[in-house]
This record gives structure tokens, C-alpha cells and sequence, in this order.
């Protein structure tokens, strides 16, 4: 899951915890849930590694050269 | 003259030459002069013309390299200024101006070019506000656009591997001044187009003269970054420089970093809202949970109210408190009754004829005797009973010894 799924969905969560609205069951399932995206979304983050990567079209063009 | 080694016309104009391209002051000039002898460009494209003053006169050439860059079309009788070499021409031995670049005199060609350009752009709405994208907030692959060798490339990779590392850089260099840097970056961007999941680009470079950012007014490129199917955000030059491209880019910022730090999210703020969430997810929980804790107290209390040993034992009170009124009640009217039982005895015991008699309130006489016993009687005698108050005569009827 990418982060911005990740997030979006935690914020979901919380947003339902927050209606309190469900039964004890399903609450304590949701809280479960929340706790275990957080805890992803903290490893996401933590493992996180810039990736670079080049492509060029200057030398299959031949229109620009050094 | 005998002395002297004759050489031929090549080798004259040849050291010429060499004399002239290995003079400093001829490799890089500035004349100011008046175009005359100027036809058009020729059909190689390459321009040819005469440079003068009210005194001389000197050959110019503009090879077609360097003329389709010309930001205006020179006129005879044009005042201008000629950048570029002084060189000779071998096969005539003329020598000659090798024009990098014209401006025109006095407007200041390239102000003059880059206002002209604005407008016409403008007009057609390549930079109106509502052309501008909004930025992916978590931009997942990058395209970054500028030259592999500048401060540039490494400011952008500094910035967001710091701020953002989660997404991945897709770099297409291009050249960032000169007369290629048009047209490079303008394949960087069609490269980076052919790519569904580059949701953001970055172009840029570092600062430089208004001569070395010139590429970055082309009109094609301009296009190029408003064309573009994915958001461009143009980092170009330093803080007081604006191309055409950064008007007409989705976001313009001021340098390389800052554009990519506009590009990205900071790392540290998205800790903070996970971080955030998390304190808010326990305080949900929690207040879920003592509200249930609250509805099952007052429940636990309902319950109680209807609960059967209650009322058992409510009415056990009930039935002892009317046990006790009960008793209370009986021993209270035994006790008069006994007070009335006790005067009804007293009397009866006070009016006992045999106390009485021995009392001698009640005396019995034959004839003036005094009787004591029923044997001293038989039947048929005349008796007197003497009460308190008189005399009764009477007659014996029967007698029974006890």
C-alpha cells in the first residue's frame, strides 16, 4: 500500500471510531485495525529510500549532442 | 630579397589566420555598428552582411546555427551590436566578423524580444491562472528536467530525498543554456509525457546571466511546459529571474530547491499526523469505552429496582411491622379487660353471703336463737333472717347437710 493510501484509509478509521457508533465487537476491530495501519504507515515511512532512476533520449534523437 | 623563402597564398592567409584566431582580444568581441550589404539569409540559412561606421566597413557572417536564434529580422541601416570572433576567411583572405549572436541597439533586444513574446503568449492564454494544475499532494514518481553536471540536479535530489524519500526520481537531462537548451528540454519533457506514472515534473537550473537563462524564453519550450500532460513546476535561475516558462508553468518557484521543496510533502509533518492519529485513535477507544462502562452502571441500577429478594423482602418488613401493631393492640385491651375483671372480682368477693354471714352482716334465729348450723333446723320450722336493714319471717322447705 502507498502512502497515500495508507493515510487515507487511517483517516477513515478514525473518523469511524470516532462516530461511536458501532458495537463493542466491531469497534475494538476497528481500533485494532487503526493501531496496525499506524504502525505501517511509521514503517513506511521509517524504510523509506529515494529512488533514482535516468532516462534520456538525447543520444536515439541525435538532435541534441554535447 | 634574395633572403627570402617565397610561400604560397595558402600558407600567407594560413599564418594570418593562425595569428589572428590565437589573438584573445579577437576571440570574444563586441562591435557596435550599422547593418548594410544585408540580403536575407542565404539557402543555407546562414546570414551575410556588412558592419559600418561613418569611416570603415567589415565583413560579418551569421552561420544558420546561431541565426535561427535571432529574435528579431535585421534590417539594413539597423544599428547593432555584433557578439562573437574575428577570424579570417582563408580563400579570400578577408577577414571578418563570425556573429554569435545581434542585438539591436538601444531597446535592448533581448528586454525587447521577451516582452514581445509575453504579450503574444499571453494573449493566446498560456499563462492564465486557470490553466494552472493542482500538485499531486504525494507525488509518487517525479520527473526532474535539468543538466546531469549542474547544483541543480543536486540541490532537487538533496531536497526531496530529505523532505519526501518515498517517491522515486525519474531524471531526463537536458542542457540548461546555449543554444540546445530550447530544444533539449523540450525532448526531456516529451520523454518524460511517454510515462503514465510520472505524476509531477520538475525543470529547472541554477542561477546564471540573463544571456545564460535565455533558452528558457524560447517559444517552443514555453509551449512545451504548458502542453505538458503532467504538472510542471519550473525552478529557473535565482529569486529576481522569471522566464516564460516559469509563466507559464502549473507552479513557478523561485530556485531548483524550492521547487522541490513545493514538490513534495515534509516527512516530518506526515510523522506528526500519523503520530496524531495514533493519540487519537487511543482517545476514541477509550471514550467508547467508558461510555459503555457508564450505560451498563446505569442499567446495573435499573436492574436492581426489579430485583424479586427486593420486594421479598420490603414486604417481610411490611408483615413484621403489622405483627408488632397486632400484639400491640391484643396486649393492650388484655390488660384493660383484666383491670375490669379485677373490680368485678373485689365485688363479688365483698358481697360472698358466707363472708357476710361470718361477718355477721347475715344472721339466721328461731325464736330469738341465733342459728350456726342446718342441723339445729328441721322442716316446717319458722325462721328469721336479720339483714342490714330488717327482718324476714321464713319457712324451711328442705335441708341438705354438706
Amino acid at each position: 500500500m502507498t502512502y497515500e493510501n495508507a493515510s487515507a484509509k487511517l483517516k477513515e478509521l478514525v473518523d469511524e471510531l470516532e462516530k461511536g457508533d458501532k458495537t463493542l465487537e466491531d469497534t475494538v476491530k476497528l481500533y485494532d485495525e487503526a493501531v496496525k495501519l499506524s504502525g505501517y504507515i511509521t514503517a513506511l515511512l521509517n524504510n523509506a529510500k529515494l529512488k533514482i532512476t535516468e532516462i534520456s533520449n538525447i543520444d536515439k534523437d541525435n538532435k541534441v549532442s554535447e | 630579397m634574395r633572403n627570402f623563402q617565397a610561400i604560397t597564398v595558402s600558407q600567407l592567409n594560413n599564418y594570418i589566420k593562425v595569428l589572428m584566431d590565437s589573438d584573445e582580444h579577437l576571440e570574444h568581441i563586441l562591435v557596435v555598428g550599422e547593418i548594410s550589404n544585408f540580403k536575407g539569409a542565404n539557402i543555407n540559412g546562414h546570414i551575410y552582411f556588412s558592419l559600418k561606421d561613418e569611416e570603415s566597413s567589415v565583413s560579418a557572417v551569421m552561420f544558420r546555427n546561431s541565426a535561427k536564434y535571432l529574435k528579431f529580422t535585421p534590417e539594413n541601416g539597423m544599428k547593432v551590436y555584433v557578439f562573437g570572433r574575428v577570424s579570417v576567411y582563408e580563400k579570400s583572405g578577408n577577414y571578418q566578423i563570425y556573429a554569435d549572436r545581434i542585438e539591436p541597439v538601444g531597446v535592448g533586444a533581448m528586454a525587447q524580444a521577451y516582452e514581445e513574446l509575453k504579450n503574444k503568449l499571453d494573449k493566446e492564454g498560456l499563462f492564465d491562472p486557470d490553466k494552472k494544475r493542482p500538485l499531486p499532494k504525494y507525488p509518487k514518481k517525479i520527473g526532474v528536467i535539468t543538466s546531469a553536471t549542474g547544483a541543480a540536479f543536486h540541490d532537487i535530489i538533496n531536497v526531496i530525498s530529505r523532505r519526501y524519500p518515498l517517491c522515486e526520481i525519474i531524471f531526463c537531462p537536458a542542457f540548461v543554456q546555449g543554444s540546445e537548451c530550447a530544444a533539449s528540454n523540450i525532448s526531456a519533457l516529451e520523454e518524460i509525457n511517454k510515462h503514465d506514472d510520472i505524476d509531477l515534473i520538475i525543470l529547472g537550473r541554477g542561477g546564471g546571466s540573463k544571456e545564460d537563462l535565455w533558452g528558457y524564453n524560447d517559444e517552443n519550450l514555453v509551449r512545451a511546459v504548458r502542453n505538458s500532460k503532467i504538472p510542471v513546476i519550473t525552478g529557473i535561475g535565482h529569486e529576481i529571474d522569471t522566464s516564460l516558462c516559469d509563466l507559464a508553468s502549473d507552479k513557478s518557484a523561485p530556485t531548483p530547491s524550492a521547487a522541490a521543496e513545493i514538490a513534495v510533502p515534509d516527512i516530518a509533518a506526515l510523522y506528526q499526523m500519523n503520530d496524531d492519529l495514533l493519540v487519537q485513535i487511543n482517545k476514541e477507544i477509550k471514550n467508547y469505552l467508558e461510555n459503555k462502562e457508564k450505560e451498563l452502571t446505569s442499567l446495573n441500577v435499573i436492574i436492581k429496582s426489579f430485583d424479586p429478594l427486593t420486594t421479598v423482602n420490603s414486604r417481610i418488613t411490611e408483615i413484621e411491622n403489622l405483627k408488632v401493631r397486632a400484639e400491640n393492640a391484643i396486649k393492650s385491651y388484655l390488660s384493660k379487660e383484666e383491670i375490669k375483671v379485677n373490680s368485678l372480682d373485689s365485688e363479688l368477693k365483698r358481697l360472698d353471703p358466707v363472708k357476710m354471714m361470718k361477718k355477721g352482716l347475715l344472721t339466721v334465729d328461731i325464736s330469738g336463737k341465733k342459728l350456726i348450723s342446718a342441723k339445729e333446723l328441721k322442716v316446717g320450722d319458722k325462721i328469721f333472717l336479720n339483714l342490714s336493714d330488717g327482718t324476714a319471717g321464713c319457712t324451711v322447705d328442705s335441708i341438705k347437710l354438706k
